[in-house]
């Protein structure tokens, strides 16, 4: 059965978006930690190697986004949805397509610029989104989408077989 | 909705919730009360404490009148409708095919006027559900008997009497708890250190109230100090302190459960319970997303144990502050259970799971290294602040730390596995305090197979499910294995639809 599944990659244009949002964070934290270790140190020697800390880590979090895009995947099989991520703790999802209760496609004001969607798939007991799958074109999204609630919608239709 | 419904179907909770309600404030509110009879004792405060007594005497009266004269409550076709509040109107609406859970619970205020409180929970999270109180006796079977009426579903009789009429679906009692086993099982804790809390918080208070009169204060510790305890007193104190407590946990689980009672009509389970504050709990036994049955290392010398459910609704924050035992969403099965009736327990909640034929798959061997690392590690860790002051004896206790490590190790491998058929899952943990956690295959809503940098160098991963009511993992499975067994997990839980079969 594991043989069987077809990998789909996400859209390459998702690594801009990691690239920016993870640029993004680091900056908000930077001048704070450079600050906040001048205060406690007065030292600007200290201070500048907290801040080179900092840009170290946003580097490497930079180079791990191409690997990251590369473990990043999905596969809609007969009975689930597969997400697979992570380059140092690997996980591989498996939502059962019955099991799923709504499916969300948004997408935040970098997304747009670069015309692509996320979908979030909810179920029941979860308190949030049990998987969001970045980067998707808006077409596959709504395909994925489609397909996702057709099974639903279909289970759903059918009597239950003890009332 | 309201206007749908018309007048005289909207029914009322009972007037003498009012009283209850004055009772309850203030009872809640004993230590504000204590405290400012405290200060008008003293002298201080003058006017102002009695104004601060009107005000709360007006307080407690009005909160109850108000919601007595606007709370109401319908059945409308499919759904519970319930009106509350004075200037803002408030529905809430429940469609009955949604009830989780129905409770009553009765105060022993409650059982002298012979009323309930109702609580009807649905999945829909804290605060959600709807709360009657208080009803009087008959009303409440009768709005149970309308709830639980939905689509040819076989309506509950809980009056034993009309049990016994022909062509009625009665109720079958499963379990019981006898006085003695609630009192062997009380027996295993013991609730020193909570007298020994509850004495310190009346010494800190009485000091806080005598803090204007230095004096006393003083002349109290200095009692204290002039005992002189003699190591004898000491040794007789602590053991009288550890009696106390150990007296007080037998009775505090004889009170809690007393004439604990579960039984089984059609598809519900009914659990009843408590000498003073009185249980009854209501659970249509297709939303129970796992049971588990559980024991200690004690439990298991006397041959008990214990068995929950778990469905999904969320205790409102009045009971489980009231009942610690009822946190969350478990619902006691049975607080003390012989271990030889565990099997059969199962086999009523759950009919074609046989639990002791069933056979245990193992986890992969390197799971062992992987527990004596974590174990030995996280005692080292507390053992490094000593190592501090005490070199010597730190690097001591390194020996027995990891000779336990080794035992714990051991010891829980031996006792994890797992097992699959078409129906459940079941997952069998713990060293010394054990857990066996059945899982019905169409409670799982999704699964996950994850693996660590670690885990990827042995070949091993982990699973892990959740189900409308929290998480079950099975750790260090051999990597393809585990694969293999999401993939059934998954193929199974389809297999079984989105119509729960037959409480299964």
């Amino acid at each position: 059965m594991i043989d069987e599944v077809r990998w789909e990659r996400l859209h390459p244009g998702v690594r801009k978006v990691w690239l920016f949002s993870t640029v993004v964070s680091y900056l908000v934290f930077l001048l704070p930690a450079t600050l906040s270790t001048y205060v406690l140190t007065r030292s600007w020697v200290w201070s500048g190697v907290a801040c080179a800390g900092v840009v170290g880590l946003a580097i490497l979090s930079v180079a791990l986004i191409q690997r990251q895009y590369e473990f990043w995947s999905y596969a809609l099989r007969a009975d689930d949805l597969l997400v697979r991520k992570g380059i140092f703790w690997r996980s591989v999802l498996s939502i059962p397509r019955l099991r799923i209760q709504h499916v969300d496609v948004h997408s935040g004001p970098i997304d747009r610029s670069l015309g692509l969607v996320q979908l979030s798939v909810y179920t029941a007991g979860a308190p949030a989104a049990v998987a969001t799958i970045p980067g998707l074109a808006p077409h596959e999204a709504e395909s994925l989408r489609t397909a996702l609630l057709a099974t639903a919608t279909q289970a759903a239709a059918e009597p239950p077989p003890h009332v | 909705m309201s206007e749908r419904i018309a007048a005289d179907r909207w029914r009322r909770i009972h007037p003498l919730t009012i009283f209850l309600e004055v009772v309850r404030f203030l009872g809640r509110s004993i230590w504000t009360i204590g405290i400012f009879i405290l200060i008008a004792f003293a002298g201080g405060g003058g006017d102002r404490t009695e104004i601060l007594f009107t005000l709360l005497g007006v307080f407690a009266v009005a909160s109850p009148l108000i919601s007595y004269f606007t709370t109401f409550y319908a059945i409308d076709g499919e759904h519970l409708v319930l009106r509350t509040g004075l200037f803002q109107r408030k529905l809430r609406t429940v469609p009955l095919a949604n009830i989780q859970h129905i409770d009553f619970k009765r105060g022993v205020l409650h059982r002298l006027f012979g009323l309930v409180d109702v609580s009807v929970e649905t999945a829909a999270g804290a605060g959600s559900e709807v709360t009657l109180s208080a009803l009087t006796e008959r009303d409440a079977q009768a709005l149970r008997t309308e709830l639980f009426a939905v689509k040819g579903a076989a309506p509950p009789v809980l009056d034993d009497d009309r049990a016994k009429l022909p062509g009625v679906p009665h109720h079958r009692p499963i379990t019981a708890a006898t006085l003695r086993d609630l009192i062997v099982c009380g027996a295993l804790h013991n609730h020193a250190l909570r007298i020994v809390l509850g004495f310190l918080g009346i010494v800190a208070f009485g000091f806080q109230l005598m803090g204007e009169n230095q004096k006393t204060a003083r002349g109290a510790i200095g009692a204290i100090a002039r005992l002189e305890p003699t190591p004898a007193m000491i040794v007789v104190t602590g053991v009288a302190l550890l009696f106390a407590g150990w007296v007080l946990s037998m009775a505090r689980n004889a009170i809690t459960y007393y004439g604990f009672g579960l039984r089984r009509s059609s598809d519900r389970l009914h659990v009843k319970y408590g000498l003073f504050t009185q249980f009854e709990q209501t659970l249509p036994i297709r939303r129970i997303q796992t049971l588990d049955v559980s024991d200690t290392w004690l439990m298991r010398r006397v041959g008990f144990c214990e068995v929950q459910a778990s469905s999904p609704y969320f205790a409102s924050v009045e009971r489980s502050a009231e009942n610690k035992t009822q946190t969350g969403g478990k619902t006691v099965l049975s607080p003390a259970l012989h271990a030889s009736e565990a099997g059969r327990i199962v086999a009523e909640v759950f009919p074609g799971l046989d639990l002791p034929r069933i056979t245990f798959h193992p986890v992969a061997p390197i799971h062992r290294l992987r527990s004596f690392n974590a174990v030995w590690m996280s005692w080292t860790l507390l053992v490094i602040p000593v190592a501090w002051f005490w070199t010597f004896w730190a690097a001591l206790a390194i020996i027995p730390i990891l000779l336990y490590a080794a035992l714990y190790a051991r010891t829980a491998y031996a006792r994890l596995g797992w097992h699959l058929d078409a129906r459940f899952l079941v997952v069998r943990s713990g060293a010394w305090n054990h857990l066996l956690t059945i899982v019905p295959i169409g409670r799982v809503q999704f699964a996950s197979w994850d693996q660590g940098p670690l885990q990827r160098r042995f070949g091993i991963a982990s699973i892990s499910l959740l189900t409308g009511m929290g998480k079950v993992e099975i750790p260090d499975m051999p990597a393809e294995d585990a694969r293999l067994l999401l993939d059934d997990i998954v193929r199974l839980s389809s297999a079984t639809g989105i119509w729960s079969i037959d409480g299964v």
